[in-house]
């Protein structure tokens, strides 16, 4: 469905975002509207604005408020400074807020009619304590919040958003305020209170939607040349919306002034500064009697949804080149910039700056205008230029140039730090290709600086960049270990990347700093990492059934570790692993408390404590009895087949041998031999969520077992076993537990059936029949 | 005897060739009105008759999630003046919702009060508008509801006819893909729905020619009309807008744009096939747009829209549809002369 206009802005602000991660292949999260540096590194800091009033609007869309960052500081409120003011610090500003915008008008009557009241109060506020020594002070101050206090509940009337009716303002009150506030201000000689009911009084006049009584008394009581302080804006602010609603061309002009001058009112200025043609724009700016003015125009159009920022920057530049405004917007520029070249958890193997952006018309227009700006000494804050043009440059892929601004920074400024961090940040994009000994130069020169060491943007980027090197020159084993330890392979064990990971702990390649720092910090130390990689290769080959070369890896690992290691040791691998029973259990309790058969208490040779090695020798050992006694290879398959499907999705050993960290595991399993760009999974990928398993193996042997078997029970016992194997095949089906209409595989039917037809003359059919829900269901039909 | 064989002969002929008349009648033809202000003034109205149109839907209001409350807000709401209608013409309100509205509503507490907040401002509308002679049997909520925020919106509907139960339809628009993948996008608890068979291109990319109605497009998604279990009509695009972009990326779009606007303007250098260059920065409807910016203007022809009736005719096989157009204003009566809107609806 189409959009009205406003709506169609909304929407097509998040089609601009979804377009820049679709076509430009990053991860961008919503950062045009409001920066959450969450997603990329914000290594320009935008708090280095001279004017810090001016930091909202570095992130600020006009429009429905959106885009407002919560981490932008909002400027002082302007009132309050001017109440300070004319109080001469006399008060707290935190007293004054209170008074002025949180105490009841009723309770502020009663502080000033008791005295009493009044001094017990004075102990604990600046503001009570000033009036108990400073009676006109007092009197004038309570005598105008009471008027203020009450014309505010007139003016903060208006519908909830749902209402259709009710709550509107009353014009009569409005205008009574209106007139008391100017019988009161005709009266008053404070020129502070004056000016400040004639303001009560022009704000009723505008809510009361009489346009030409706010410009008359706006006229009147802020005549040309009266003292432009904070509410003269205030009220100049009024006078704009007056002429806005009579469609007049001052309209813009006014709100201009007020962005200029009242920091705290500037977004409401921004989202009432509109024009439709250009015959508008000309002649409202052509009411600006000075440049600076002008340049205010092209900053509020620079502000808007959808503006082209370099535009208006080139604009302000060429008429106003040392405009406060300049720096603001260059911030709010080089921010919308670095999302694109800077992207944190970027799905890519190259090299920062990202997304092709040194091609960027914009970056190559703000590049030459930053080269303008920072080569012009006339204008303040040349460090801050330095720091944009230097940061361009970096951008547009010129390191060299990059680093020469930036070193051109004197020592004392206050951008040095940023622009010795972008320093470093400049080395880091210029490196083509990464060995040892450019790794250890920047790690090495990373720690050794307290700025660089304790930037975490920085140490996450440079790991980030280095990643993708790795990622990009085929070594898996750095990029895996750039963000991963070797505990989190345990979810999906690669060869390939376990094999790559083999020859870079125990080979004599050159190994530097970084590389010591990565097994540190990722394995613990070297002899840690080579026990811990041995447990994962042997596991690999035992989830895969490959018995020889699992016992080969285990056998590596040294005593100490094998007595050591929980894993390697795990409580799963117990003689309980060796049970039969109809349904499988999935806790401890119910292991206990169930139908279950132990059967380390029929074979006693597998009574006995196991760990991954012993175990792993205990299932060579049944194979080797299997086939050295061909009576017994049903018995002995049929153990096999019981060990595997206990070490599978629906046993409770499971754990064992990888499969999930807990009974109340993740159902989402497939196979590690889906094809996918290998190398992006040592990046970001979710190593717990994806797991080798394959029912084929506890398959094998139940039907070696059947077939080897002349034994009923162990046949019927064999048969629904491998039922309940076939039955895992489908995992999706095991997971839905709402489920409805299952279907298994052919094999599982037959099963069923053959435990039916031919056996039902048998204990275990008995036993099955009674617990077995499926299967009574089967029988029954 | 004979006589009355003859008599029984020609009643049953009546009736037979009465059913085929009513077989091939022209569909009934309806118009959205989607602006924020009603201006429908006697061309519209003359147009309005002349295709004997009975049913307008009007957008009441839009429901989005306020940045700051996250809560839902309606917006944009229709600015009512009086106007007479001259006849009796049935409104259907139509409001639309944002599916990120839904998204970050909570499922059983947000999406009934967000259903009674919808029904009572409805309602105390319906009631300001009450000194125009027209009737509200129907509403219609639009939402491209995602798989995340079915469930919720579904619920809404559902709360949404509990809460005004004096309407008698409820109606809900839904998109081409909702049609081919109903079985997992599921089918709102509605009493009809309306097919939007427009936007099926990507509009964002710069290479697209026309994303108003890709027919390529639509053509992928034409399965599933036979057993799609609620009764449809059709929406047809009579709009055209420009895609306004700057280095191929999509900046914004601009509605009611039309080759008038841009062919003999100054500022503009025609690119061929539908494409302008912005040669200056200047305003355009309102919109201040850049130098180097490029427009892809993108508008309906009566051909496209004569391919889609064959399509779509295709598609629903046996099955009827009524037209409704988007959307009413000065532009489609201009542009659309109403012998070629009455030819779509004789299909």
């Amino acid at each position: 469905m189409k959009f009205t206009p406003s709506e169609t802005k909304i929407i097509m602000n998040k089609i601009i975002l979804f377009t820049a991660a679709t076509l430009l292949s990053a991860n961008i999260s919503y950062t045009c509207w409001f920066d959450d540096s969450e997603a990329h590194y914000p290594f320009f800091n935008k708090e280095s604005l001279s004017d810090p009033t001016m930091l909202l609007f570095t992130d600020y869309s006009a429009g429905l408020g959106l885009g407002y960052s919560e981490n932008a500081s909002e400027p002082a409120d302007g009132n309050i400074k001017d109440w300070l003011n004319h109080l001469e610090g006399a008060v707290s500003d935190n007293d004054l807020v209170d008074l002025i915008y949180k105490l009841e008008r009723e309770e502020l009557a009663k502080i000033l009619k008791d005295d009493k009241l009044l001094s017990s109060l004075a102990a604990n506020n600046t503001v009570y304590k000033l009036w108990t020594t400073d009676p006109k002070k007092k009197k004038s101050m309570g005598n105008y919040l009471l008027f203020a206090k009450k014309c505010e509940v007139e003016a903060v009337k208006g519908r909830e958003y749902w209402e259709e009716e009710g709550n509107d303002r009353n014009i009569s009150s409005l205008k009574k305020m209106m007139e008391e506030g100017l019988t009161i201000a005709k009266k008053e000689k404070v020129e502070f209170y004056k000016q400040r009911y004639a303001f009560q009084a022009i704000r009723a006049a505008f809510y009361m939607n009489d346009n030409n009584t706010v410009l008359k008394l706006f006229n009147e009581h802020f005549p040309k040349g009266s003292k432009e302080n904070y509410i003269y804006f205030r009220a100049l602010e009024f006078k704009a919306g007056a002429h806005k609603r009579k469609g007049d061309a001052e309209a813009p002009y006014l709100y201009a002034k007020v962005f200029q001058n009242c920091p705290d009112r500037r977004n409401v200025c921004l989202n009432s500064f509109s024009f439709t043609s250009e015959e508008d724009w000309d002649k409202s700016i052509s009411l600006c009697k000075n440049n600076e003015e002008k340049a205010v125009y092209y900053a509020l159009r620079a502000l808007q949804p959808n503006s082209n920022l370099i535009e208006e920057l080139e604009n302000i530049a060429n008429i106003a080149p040392s405009s406060p405004l300049l720096e603001m917007l260059t911030a709010r520029q080089i921010g919308k910039m670095q999302e694109m070249a800077f992207p944190r958890y970027a799905d890519a193997a190259g090299r920062f700056p990202l997304n092709d952006i040194e091609n960027s018309n914009e970056l190559k227009r703000l590049k030459l205008l930053m080269k303008t700006m920072s080569e012009n000494k006339t204008i303040k804050n040349n460090g801050f230029w330095l720091l944009a043009a230097g940061y361009s440059e970096l951008m547009s892929r010129n390191t060299e140039d990059a680093i020469k601004i930036f070193s051109s920074i004197p020592a004392v400024s206050e951008y040095k730090k940023q622009a010795n961090v972008m320093t470093f940040v400049a080395k880091i994009c210029a490196v083509k290709q990464i060995d040892v000994a450019i790794a250890d130069n920047l790690w090495n020169e990373h720690r050794s600086s307290p700025l660089l060491k304790e930037n975490v943007d920085l140490t996450e980027f440079m790991q980030d960049a280095f990643s993708m090197f790795y990622i990009k020159q085929g070594d898996k084993a750095r990029a895996y270990l750039t963000y991963h330890g070797l505990y989190a392979m345990r979810g999906r064990l690669d060869i390939g990347l376990l094999d790559a990971l083999d020859f870079y702990f125990n080979s004599k390649i050159n190994k530097g700093e970084y590389d010591r720092f990565l097994i540190e910090e990722r394995c613990g130390s070297l002899p840690d990492a080579m026990n811990e990689l041995a447990e994962l290769r042997g596991v690999y080959y035992l989830q895969r059934n490959n018995l020889d070369k699992a016992i080969a890896e285990f056998e590596k690992t040294d005593i100490n570790y094998r007595k050591q290691s929980t894993n390697f040791n795990s409580k799963y691998l117990d003689k309980s692993i060796w049970y039969e029973s109809v349904i499988h259990p999935y806790f401890e309790f119910e292991l206990e408390d169930q139908s279950v058969n132990f059967l380390f208490k029929k074979y006693d040779f597998l009574y006995q404590d196991y760990n991954l090695l012993s175990y792993t020798k205990a299932l060579k050992m049944l194979e080797e009895k299997a086939k050295s006694d061909p009576s017994k290879t049903g018995e002995y398959h049929y153990l096999l087949g019981l060990a595997w499907y206990n070490t599978g999705v629906q046993g409770w050993h499971r754990p064992a041998i990888y499969l999930s960290e807990s009974n109340e595991g993740n159902y989402t399993w497939w196979s590690a031999d889906d094809k996918e760009e290998e190398m992006k999974l040592y990046k970001g990928y979710d190593w717990i969520s994806d797991r080798f398993y394959t029912p084929d193996i506890a398959a094998y042997y139940f039907e070696s077992a059947i077939k080897n078997t002349s034994d009923k029970e162990l046949k019927a016992k064999a048969l629904y076993q491998l039922a309940k194997v076939e039955k895992t095949r489908d995992l999706s089906q095991l997971s839905d537990s709402w489920a409805e209409n299952l279907t298994y595989s052919k094999r599982f039917y037959e099963c069923f059936n053959e435990l039916k037809t031919n056996l039902s003359n048998t204990a275990y059919y008995k036993d099955v029949l009674r617990e077995c829900y499926d299967f009574q269901v089967y029988v029954n039909q | 005897m004979t006589q009355l064989n003859s008599v029984l002969l020609f009643i049953c002929l009546l009736f037979f060739f009465a059913a085929c008349k009513n077989n091939t009648a022209p569909a009934d033809i309806a118009f959205y009105h989607w602006k924020a202000n009603i201006n429908i003034g006697t061309e519209e109205m003359k147009y309005l008759d002349d295709l004997a149109v009975k049913k307008l839907y009007l957008r009441f209001f839009d429901v989005h999630l306020d940045q700051e409350s996250k809560t839902a807000i309606p917006i944009s709401q229709l600015q009512w003046k009086y106007f007479d209608l001259g006849r009796n013409l049935e409104i259907v309100p139509v409001i639309y919702i944002t599916n990120i509205t839904l998204e970050k509503n909570e499922y059983d507490v947000g999406t009934d009060s967000l259903a009674k907040n919808i029904a009572e401002k409805l309602r105390a509308m319906i009631l300001k508008m009450d000194r125009v002679r027209f009737t509200v049997k129907e509403i219609q909520i639009d939402c491209d509801w995602s798989l995340e925020t079915q469930a919720k919106y579904f619920r809404l509907l559902e709360q949404l006819r509990r809460y005004m139960p004096e309407i008698k339809t409820l109606s809900a628009t839904i998109r081409l893909h909702q049609i081919k993948y109903f079985t997992t996008t599921g089918v709102p608890p509605v009493d009809r729905g309306v097919l939007m068979f427009y936007n099926m291109g990507a509009v964002i990319k710069p290479t697209e020619k026309n994303s108003i109605l890709n027919l390529q497009t639509a053509k992928e998604y034409l399965e599933n009309f036979d057993i799609y279990p609620l009764s449809l009509d059709v929406a047809l695009p009579l709009f055209s807008w420009a895609v306004q972009f700057r280095e191929d990326k999509i900046i914004q779009l601009i509605n009611d744009i039309s080759e008038a606007d841009l062919i003999k303007n100054e500022n503009f250098q025609s690119l061929g096939a539908n494409k302008f260059k912005v040669l200056n920065s200047s305003y355009l409807k309102g919109i201040y747009i850049y130098k180097n910016d490029i427009i892809r203007l993108e508008s309906v022809k009566s051909e496209d829209l004569t391919e889609s009736i064959n399509i779509l005719k295709k598609a629903f096989g046996k099955k009827r549809f009524n037209l409704i157009f988007y959307h009413l204003d000065d532009y489609v009566v201009k542009c659309f002369n109403t012998e070629t809107l009455k030819k779509l609806a004789n299909y």
